[in-house]
């Protein structure tokens, strides 16, 4: 693990990330087990009760199917939620919050150059992302039946790739404005803002024709697990996202390169 | 290459704040180069302009023939770098970092840490988290010294080190010219180069001041000397001794200036019995302002 800067920057987060995949494992446990508890009349009832905003808001609206209920909070507000402030947290570090403790002076005078530096601690990232994913994935795998989840193998773990993959979008937001800046605090409010911002615009967008057209534009449109669950991954709308992360994170190499790597 | 480092007009500045104001500078291949000036002089702007931490806003700088940011892993590999302020995630051992390091640089013989960690009485097993500034000092020493580079850029090396543990590392630097390497080691205090280097530069608020052997500026080196006699002296014994200004005598003590040797003065003070005898280390600030008011106000 100490051969190379991106094993090691996972050898150093490993029992933060050992956490991470724990409660991802337990969440998905929780929330998916529910489900039998979700699919009654009661349930639903409860749901038609709430304002139609604030439902469709949140995804509510199929909520007694399995596919709408694990979009809807697995995979949906809580997961995203999750995973996001996961690789804000591994994203904000990878460069400014090195750099504001200052162990990054050492690496960066290393013979490596400041490229890799970046696309290593994307590969970390992503790496990190996808065990969010995996684990998500088992987590659900775990009471699929006992639960009465009837979503195929597949369609579940193409919800958790498509998961990880947003995951590893707001991450890259995040280095980059990292390598503009190093500031960790500024860093960690600008993916927040980036993550919170994309969730409400998916969210309350489409209830206002005329910024209906908005929703495009966020990365949690593109993602939607729900529409995952029951059709399979939009190849289309996965690519653009792992395109958008590729883009952020050149930006990221190429404004890293520039600029002065501030010390201690 | 005559040069391990040639800095032409080598500027900085941030805003209107002009951290290293146009330096021109030329360290020799094999020499221990000396680079003081007070804090915030600066040094370590200086030195970060030249491993391309910094970039600059004027002027260029070549390091041992190379191009800091066009050649930077060229040259990286054939540095050894202490920063000024060394920080390392603490939930690692030294023997883990330095490892980890020595990958990067493409492998580096444990053996060559392990040498390096005993003559520093550095623990390898703790965890760098649980260890004083000083061993985590030394962690960076190791670091630097561990390829056996070319050229080594210490800044401010001995901060945080006791001083048995600065002589050792005095002797690595002297060990580490007879093979050759060059040393470029940054400090705020005279007396902690003038052992090893053979020149040295001083730079106060970002201009170079003066250039020159270690033994020529440690001769024009101020200090203040106190001396105190177990009763009055006269004030006229002291008058006229070579190298001593400023005098002082309140009642059984006597404060002066002292420049370059100190004979006249012991010499003079013997006369009287002396409890005690208190020479300050030579102030920067003012060496260099005796060495630019020129030799009439030192002789």
């Amino acid at each position: 693990m100490l051969r190379d800067v991106w094993t090691k920057t996972l050898w150093d987060q490993r029992r933060a990330l050992l956490g991470w995949l724990i409660g991802f494992v337990a969440v998905a446990m929780m929330y998916a087990g529910f489900f039998q508890f979700a699919a009654t009349p009661e349930y639903q009832e409860l749901i038609d009760s709430m304002p139609a905003g604030l439902v469709e808001g949140f995804g509510w609206d199929d909520i007694s199917s399995p596919a709408g209920y694990l979009g809807s909070t697995v995979y949906g507000l809580l997961g995203s939620a999750l995973i996001a402030v996961m690789t804000i947290g591994m994203g904000a570090k990878a460069i400014a919050g090195s750099e504001e403790d200052g162990s990054l002076e050492v690496l960066i005078t290393m013979p490596v150059t400041r490229t890799k530096v970046v696309i290593d601690r994307t590969v970390a990232l992503l790496l990190a992302a996808l065990g969010g994913g995996v684990a998500v994935f088992i987590g659900v795998l775990a009471v699929r039946e006992p639960a009465d989840i009837d979503i195929s193998i597949g369609l579940l773990a193409a919800a958790s790739l498509g998961l990880a993959l947003l995951g590893l979008l707001v991450g890259a937001f995040t280095i980059m404005v990292g390598a503009f800046v190093g500031k960790r605090g500024l860093v960690v409010g600008a993916g927040a803002a980036f993550a919170v911002l994309g969730f409400l615009v998916n969210a309350l967008a489409p209830q206002v024709e005329q910024i209906a057209w908005l929703e495009n534009l966020s990365p949690f449109h593109w993602y939607d697990a729900t529409g995952t669950l029951g059709d399979g991954l939009d190849w289309g709308l996965t690519l653009l996202t792992v395109a958008v992360a590729v883009a952020f994170v050149a930006v990221a190499v190429l404004a890293f390169n520039r600029r002065d790597v501030r010390g201690t | 290459m005559a040069e391990a480092i040639v800095t032409d007009k080598l500027s900085k500045s941030y805003g209107k704040f002009l951290a290293l104001d146009s330096l021109d500078m030329e360290v020799r291949v094999g020499e221990v180069y000396g680079f003081l000036g007070p804090n915030g002089a600066g040094k370590t702007t200086t030195i970060r302009l030249l491993l391309d931490v910094l970039r600059p806003s004027g002027g260029s700088a070549r390091v041992l023939g190379l191009d800091p940011k066009n050649d930077n892993v060229e040259l990286l590999r054939r540095i050894g770098y202490l920063p000024g302020d060394f920080v390392v995630d603490g939930r690692q051992s030294p023997r883990q970092y330095l490892t980890y390091l020595g990958n990067l640089r493409g492998g580096v013989a444990a053996l060559a840490v392990e040498t390096l960690a005993d003559r520093l009485s550095l623990d390898l097993d703790l965890q760098i988290g649980s260890l004083s500034k000083g061993n985590r000092q030394k962690v960076g020493l190791v670091q630097a010294f561990m390829h056996e580079p070319e050229l080594l850029v210490l800044d401010e090396p001995t901060s945080g080190l006791d001083p048995l543990m600065a002589r050792e590392f005095l002797a690595l630097v002297d060990e580490a010219r007879e093979a050759g390497q060059t040393v470029f080691m940054s400090s705020h205090i005279l007396s902690e180069v003038q052992h090893v280097a053979d020149r040295a530069a001083i730079i106060r608020e970002g201009k170079l001041v003066a250039v020159d052997e270690v033994e020529e500026l440690r001769a024009r080196a101020m200090r203040r000397v106190q001396v105190t006699f177990d009763r009055d002296v006269p004030g006229d014994a002291f008058a006229s001794i070579d190298g001593v200004t400023d005098v002082v005598v309140q009642e059984n003590t006597l404060h002066c200036r002292l420049v370059g040797n100190a004979d006249g003065l012991v010499k003079a003070a013997s006369r009287f019995t002396v409890v005690d005898f208190i020479s300050e280390e030579p102030d920067l600030e003012e060496l260099f302002f005796h060495y630019y008011e020129g030799d009439d106000h030192v002789a």
